[in-house]
C-alpha cells in the first residue's frame, strides 16, 4: 500500500540548486567561455596558463615546473536574482521556488599548491547555507538555527560545506598526469571549469544539471595531451568508486566505474574543439550491513537490498571560436538499468529503466566594447527518462536569451530570460528571468 | 611519428570502446520480472498477480490472488493442509431469505449491494479467516472481504466490479470510507487524503497523511 501513498505524494523538486530553500542535486552554472573569462587569481600570476585554452580556474596556479612557497588561495562567488514567472497556483510552483528572490549561489574556495616540479595539490570547497530551506517529509522547511555562545545565546543560522574536489597529482610529462583523489568528471565542455565567472549564462542546461555524467568521482584520473601536427589530442581516463551516496569515501557495491574522454583541438577558424566522453558504472544505495545468525548460531554479515542500477553515459561536444563568435554544443545521453529486486521506489511504484537524451546549443558574440558585452542565445531539447508523476518520456524544450558583461576581468554580470516548455502529463512549463553577478578573487 | 600517434589513438579508442561497450538498457523491457510498465505515470508497478517485495515484485502462487499488498486466498477460500488455497465449504455461498445458509460455521447471510453471501458473525478480525475483516461498523458484525483490493488497474472500469472500486495509482482501492469508523479491508484504516484531491481512502495506518 505504500505504493499507493506515493502515488498521492507530491513530487520532490528535481532541478533546484544548492541554495537555501532548495534541494541541491549538484553544482552551479554551466556553459563555459574562453580564456578572457577566466580571471587571474591574486596570489600568484599564472603567465603560462593565462594564454592557453585551459579553462579551469582551479589550475591557474598549478603551473608545471613551478614550485610554490605558499599556498594559493582563490575562488569565485556568485549572487543573483530570479523571478519565476508562473502563477502561484501553477504546478510548476511545486517544483521551483515561485517567489522572486535574491540569492547567494556559489561561494567556492580553492586552495592549491605546487608541491614540487611534478607534484601538485588541489582542494576546492563550496560553502553552503544547506540544509537550511530543505523540505522535511511533513512539508515544513528545515531551519538551521543554534544558540550563539558568542552573542548571549541568540540564534545564529549555520550552514555546511561541500568538498567539490580534493586531489594530489603527479605530472610524468605532458602526455601523462596521474591524479588521485576526488575530481570533477572530465566530460563535455563545462564540467571541469565550473566557476560561474567563466560561464556565459546564469543557469545551466538540463543535461548538465541532471548529472547524466556524475559531476565528481573519487579514484584515479589519468590525462594528458599529445600534439599531432597542427592538431592536439587530449585524453582522460578515469577509474572510480562510481556514483553513490558516499562515493567520496565508500563504494557500496565493490564495483569500479570507468570513463574516458578524447578531445581533438584543431587550428580551424580560431579554434575548434571536438570531444567525446563516456562513462560506465553502477550506482548503489542501501541500508547498512546486518549481522544474522544461522540455525547453528554462526554469525554472518549480510548485505540488505537497496537501490542499484547500471548506467552508461555518453556525450559529444563541439566548441567553435571565430573572433568574438562563440558556438558551443553538447549532446549527452544516459542509459539506466535497475538490477532485479533493487529498483528505486518512487511516486506511484518503482522507477523504470530509461534513457535520458538531451542537447543544447549556445551562440554568443563578444564585443570588445560596452563592458565586453556578449549577447547570447541557447536552445535546449531533452527527452527525459520516464519520471514518476510526470509520465512517460517527458520532453523539455527551452530557449533562452541573455546578455553577459565583463566590466572587469574578474567581474561578470549576466541577464537571462528563458522559457521552459515541458511536454508531459503535468503542465510544468514556466518562464524565468534571472540576473547574476559573478566574480573571482 | 604520425604513425605512432595514430596507433596510440586507436589503442585509446579500443580501450574506451571495450570499457563502455554493452547496452544496459532495453527499451522493450523497462521494468523487472513480475512488473509491468505504467505508461501514463512513467513507473513500473507489480504485474497483475504480484505484490511488492522489498525493491521488486514477487508473483503470487497460482492458487493465490493479490489482496491489498499481500498474496492470499480468494474470497471463500483458505489454505488447506497442503498449504494450497481451497474452497471453504459454506463460506461465501450465495444466500437470501428463501435460500438461507446451511453451514454450521458460516450460518449468517450478509447482504451487501443487494447480494447475500454466507459468512460468520464476529467481534474482532481474528475471528475471521485470513484476509477477512470483522465489519464491526455494521449492525450485525460479520466477516467480510473487499474484492479487488490491491488489484492492478489502468482505467477506472478495471475496478468497477470490485468492492475496491476506485483505480488510484494503478491499483484498485476502497475510496469513500468513513473517518473514525474505519469501514475498510483488514489491516487498513480510513485515511483522509482530501488534501490530495481524492477524499477518504482505506490504507495502512502508517500510510495515512
Amino acid at each position: 500500500m505504500r505504493r499507493f501513498v506515493w502515488a498521492l505524494a507530491l513530487l520532490v523538486p528535481t532541478t533546484a540548486s544548492a541554495q537555501p530553500g532548495e534541494t541541491p542535486p549538484s553544482e552551479p552554472a554551466p556553459v563555459v567561455e574562453p580564456p578572457p573569462a577566466v580571471p587571474v587569481p591574486v596570489v600568484t600570476k599564472p603567465p603560462a596558463v593565462a594564454s592557453s585554452d585551459d579553462l579551469d580556474l582551479a589550475t591557474l596556479d598549478l603551473v608545471p615546473g613551478k614550485v610554490d612557497e605558499h599556498l594559493n588561495i582563490y575562488g569565485f562567488i556568485d549572487f543573483g536574482w530570479r523571478d519565476l514567472m508562473v502563477p502561484d497556483t501553477s504546478l510548476a510552483a511545486n517544483y521551483f521556488p515561485k517567489e522572486s528572490s535574491f540569492f547567494v549561489g556559489n561561494v567556492n574556495l580553492y586552495v592549491a599548491k605546487n608541491l614540487s616540479s611534478h607534484w601538485r595539490s588541489m582542494l576546492e570547497v563550496r560553502f553552503l547555507y544547506a540544509p537550511a530551506g530543505a523540505t522535511n517529509t511533513d512539508g515544513t522547511f528545515v531551519h538551521t538555527s543554534a544558540p550563539d555562545p558568542g552573542d548571549l545565546q541568540r540564534p545564529v543560522s549555520w550552514g555546511s560545506i561541500a568538498i567539490e574536489r580534493v586531489y594530489l597529482e603527479y605530472e610524468v610529462n605532458e602526455s601523462l598526469t596521474i591524479q588521485a583523489g576526488s575530481f570533477l568528471t572530465p566530460y563535455g565542455i563545462w564540467n571541469v571549469d565550473h566557476g560561474s565567472p567563466a560561464i556565459i549564462p546564469v543557469s545551466r542546461p538540463y543535461i548538465i544539471g541532471e548529472q547524466l555524467f556524475p559531476q565528481q568521482q573519487t579514484g584515479l584520473h589519468l590525462y594528458g595531451k599529445h600534439p599531432i601536427g597542427d592538431y592536439q589530442l587530449s585524453y582522460h581516463g578515469t577509474l572510480s568508486n562510481g556514483r553513490g551516496p558516499f562515493q567520496a569515501f565508500r563504494d557500496l557495491d565493490d564495483n569500479m566505474a570507468v570513463g574516458g574522454r578524447l578531445e581533438l583541438e584543431t587550428p580551424w577558424l580560431d579554434g575548434v574543439h571536438i570531444g567525446i566522453s563516456g562513462y560506465r558504472g553502477r550506482f548503489t544505495d542501501r541500508p547498512a550491513d546486518v549481522i544474522t545468525a544461522d540455525a547453528s548460531g554462526n554469525l554472518t554479515n549480510s548485505t540488505p537490498a537497496g537501490t542499484q542500477y547500471d548506467e552508461v553515459s555518453y556525450g559529444a561536444d563541439l566548441l567553435v571560436r571565430r573572433g568574438g563568435l562563440h558556438i558551443q554544443a553538447e549532446v549527452i545521453g544516459n542509459d539506466r538499468h535497475y538490477l532485479v529486486n533493487n529498483r528505486e521506489l518512487v511516486t506511484g511504484g518503482f522507477a523504470a529503466d530509461g534513457r535520458y537524451l538531451g542537447s543544447y546549443a549556445l551562440v554568443g558574440y563578444r564585443f570588445d566594447r560596452w563592458w565586453q558585452l556578449m549577447p547570447f542565445a541557447i536552445v535546449e531539447l531533452d527527452r527525459m527518462r520516464p519520471t514518476a508523476a510526470v509520465g512517460d518520456k517527458p520532453v523539455v524544450f527551452q530557449p533562452s536569451i541573455g546578455l553577459n558583461f565583463r566590466p572587469d576581468p574578474s567581474v561578470v554580470l549576466k541577464l537571462q530570460y528563458n522559457r521552459a516548455t515541458i511536454y508531459s502529463q503535468l503542465d510544468l512549463s514556466f518562464g524565468a528571468f534571472s540576473a547574476q553577478a559573478a566574480w573571482a578573487f | 611519428m604520425a604513425e605512432d600517434s595514430s596507433k596510440r589513438v586507436r589503442w585509446l579508442a579500443a580501450i574506451a570502446a571495450t570499457a563502455l561497450a554493452g547496452c544496459v538498457y532495453d527499451s522493450t523491457d523497462p521494468c523487472g520480472p513480475n512488473m509491468r510498465y505504467e505508461r501514463a505515470s512513467g513507473v513500473c508497478v507489480c504485474a497483475d498477480n504480484a505484490v511488492v517485495d522489498g525493491f521488486g515484485c514477487t508473483a503470487c502462487t497460482a492458487d493465490e490472488i493479490v489482496v491489498g499488498s499481500v498474496c492470499a486466498c480468494a474470497p471463500g477460500e483458505a489454505k488447506d493442509l497442503r498449504n494450497v488455497c481451497a474452497t471453504v465449504p459454506g463460506l461465501g455461498t450465495t444466500c437470501d431469505a428463501a435460500d438461507p445458509c446451511t453451514d454450521s460455521t458460516y450460518d449468517y447471510c450478509a447482504v451487501r449491494k443487494g447480494a447475500g453471501a454466507c459468512t460468520e458473525r464476529c467481534t474482532v478480525d481474528t475471528d475471521c479467516p485470513d484476509t477477512y475483516v470483522c465489519a464491526v461498523w455494521e449492525a450485525t458484525p460479520s466477516c467480510r472481504v473487499y474484492t479487488g483490493y490491491g488489484a492492478s488497474c489502468t482505467i477506472p472500469s478495471d475496478c468497477e466490479d470490485f468492492d475496491a472500486s476506485s483505480c488510484l495509482g494503478g491499483y484498485c482501492v476502497v475510496q469513500g470510507c468513513t473517518l473514525g469508523v474505519d469501514d475498510c479491508p483488514r489491516d487498513t484504516q480510513c485515511c483522509d487524503f482530501s488534501s490530495f484531491g481524492v477524499g477518504t481512502v482505506c490504507a495502512p495506518a502508517t500510510e495515512c497523511p
